[in-house]
């Protein structure tokens, strides 16, 4: 314990990462010399504009788009919100939104409130134990007024990454455009989003080594989206306000390289989430959320419920020790409700309390691995002592996806 | 906000965990409401009125550990009604203030002390 104490193992890569050096040195002279606006007619702003245009081409090959098919904004929350608010003020009378039940916050909270409102009738799709959507459902679920259909492509906790060229072929088929939030894919796995049949895609920079307050939305061409709020015609219409030229430079730049490294560092990555899947799931009485590590699963994610015990509790003692983690436990939460992720695959309320989320990057080593191992074991082992509490009822989701995991262990 | 200094003393190394043996009462809480399953049973011994031991286990989260450690340590050595009038503010303080979304924790933690000291009155009320 000793050599490795006093040691910080940061291992929340999916709530946002570290920047990388190469990143910060391209966007420093945004933050001094170069401070035009790209809206600006005399040479700064031409400058600005030149080096947005720059970075847009970038990111457009990045994902395999077109540069015009690229909006900057200040995020993938931001995206998520210009898709579906933008297709709702272009299409007022298609009052239908398809989700699945696994989306991000900004996603599910923006169905929930058109749903409130009155505004639009919602329909969430059905996923199974490991978090894919059910084309069937979706099949099903379709209608004549439906204005989109919104998937994830990687889930933000459990990992799983949709198939969406089934999903949007049957969205094609049904003349339905499909949205994809692609905040925790991009820079990890191969996209080709022209390729896709999928109409519009949101991005964000900070999850990808990359800065924060950054972000994209990819709007096929063709496909119309109406601003909703106003200012400048900035971002072809679609998002007005000053860009952020600083973030959008680094953004473009931390995709770059993510892209040139994807292979060789993603399959290390997924090496050391195996390493530490496989020795959690030598704890007793723990379960495995979502699929398989490498098996259609975000490099790097791994989703573990530890039962008897609350995952708040977990994750405090493991941040006391150095290891920084999430959980989707109620009491990490400001609502004290558990995570919708994790119920929608079938989770009892119990079994979410004690998850605990832990996201690998590029930037983490062996080291990382063995001191969360380690500190997970005392922190489980401490905190079963104090339980009196032993439920009778499982999720049966829980032992099914363990038993999987044993199962492709073995294959 | 940031967890106090004696937030964390209590929650990574709690006073009073355990079960005490022939305890004159014992006695659960949970909490109700929203998706919190945070719950701490109790077992106190007391000696003419006054409390000797408390004891508790709990499957909880950070907030409810420190306030049932902070919570047991406080009533040990006070009278049964002392403890009675526990409120969840003085857990609070004992704590050194706790975040808005711990006052579930403390207010459980003030439930249980109160429970118990109830109910070992009652049980003698009987005798």
């Amino acid at each position: 314990m000793s050599n490795i104490e006093n040691k910080v193992s940061y291992l929340d890569n999916g709530d946002s990462t570290r920047m990388l050096p190469e990143v910060l040195e391209e966007i420093l002279p945004y933050l001094s010399e170069h401070y035009g606006n790209p809206a600006s007619l005399h040479q700064f702003g031409l400058d600005a504009e030149e080096a947005i245009d720059s970075a847009r081409s970038k990111l457009a090959e990045a994902i395999g788009a077109k540069p015009a098919e690229i909006i900057f904004t200040s995020g993938a929350t931001e995206s998520n919100n210009l898709a579906l608010n933008g297709l709702r003020y272009q299409f007022p009378d298609k009052r239908h939104l398809i989700i699945s039940p696994i989306e991000h916050a900004s996603v599910d909270n923006i169905a929930k409130r058109w749903s409130r409102e009155g505004w639009a009738e919602v329909t969430k799709l059905k996923v199974n134990s490991e978090g894919f959507v059910d084309p069937d459902s979706l099949r099903s679920a379709i209608r004549d007024d439906t204005l989109l259909v919104s998937v994830i492509h990687g889930n933000m906790e459990i990992g799983t990454i949709q198939n969406l060229t089934e999903l949007g072929e049957i969205c094609r088929e049904k003349g339905v455009l499909l949205h994809s939030d692609c905040a925790q894919t991009f820079g990890k796995i191969p996209l080709n989003i022209g390729e896709l049949p999928v109409d519009l895609a949101s991005f964000n920079a900070h999850k990808m080594h990359g800065p924060k307050g950054v972000g994209a939305l990819y709007i096929r061409k063709k496909v119309k989206v109406r601003r909703y709020f106003e200012g400048s015609p900035q971002e072809h219409g679609v998002r007005p306000g000053t860009e952020n030229v600083p973030g959008i430079i680094g953004f473009a730049k931390a995709a770059e390289i993510a892209i040139r490294d994807m292979d060789k560092e993603m399959k290390r990555v997924d090496e050391l989430a195996g390493r530490l899947a496989d020795g959690l799931m030598e704890i007793e009485h723990v379960g495995f959320n979502g699929p398989p590590v490498g098996k259609n699963r975000l490099p790097g994610n791994v989703n573990i419920t530890f039962r008897y015990i609350e995952g708040e509790a977990i994750l405090m003692h493991l941040n006391i020790k150095g290891v920084y983690v999430s959980s989707g436990s109620a009491c990490s939460s400001t609502t004290l409700e558990p995570s919708h992720v994790l119920t929608a695959i079938g989770l009892l309320h119990e079994d979410a309390h004690g998850s605990i989320r832990y996201t690998l990057s590029r930037l983490n080593d062996e080291e990382d691995v063995q001191r969360a191992l380690q500190v997970t074991n005392e922190t489980v082992k401490q905190l079963r002592a104090m339980t009196a509490f032993i439920p009778e009822k499982h999720s049966k989701h829980v032992d099914e996806n363990a038993q999987t995991f044993y199962k492709h262990k073995n294959d | 906000m940031s967890y106090s200094k004696k937030y964390l003393e209590h929650f990574s190394s709690p006073q009073n965990v355990g079960i005490l043996d022939n305890p004159d009462a014992e006695i659960e809480v949970a909490h109700e409401g929203g998706g919190c399953f945070d719950r701490i049973k109790m077992t106190i011994i007391s000696e003419e009125d006054i409390i000797k031991s408390i004891n508790f286990k709990a499957r909880a989260c950070s907030g409810t550990i420190a306030a049932a450690s902070a919570a047991t340590a406080w009533a040990v050595g006070k009278s049964l009604e002392e403890a009675l009038s526990l409120t969840p503010a003085i857990i609070e303080q004992e704590l050194g203030g706790v975040p808005e979304k711990k006052l579930h924790s403390v207010e459980l933690a003030a439930e249980g002390i109160r429970k118990a000291a109830g109910e070992v009155l009652t049980n003698s009320g009987n005798k």
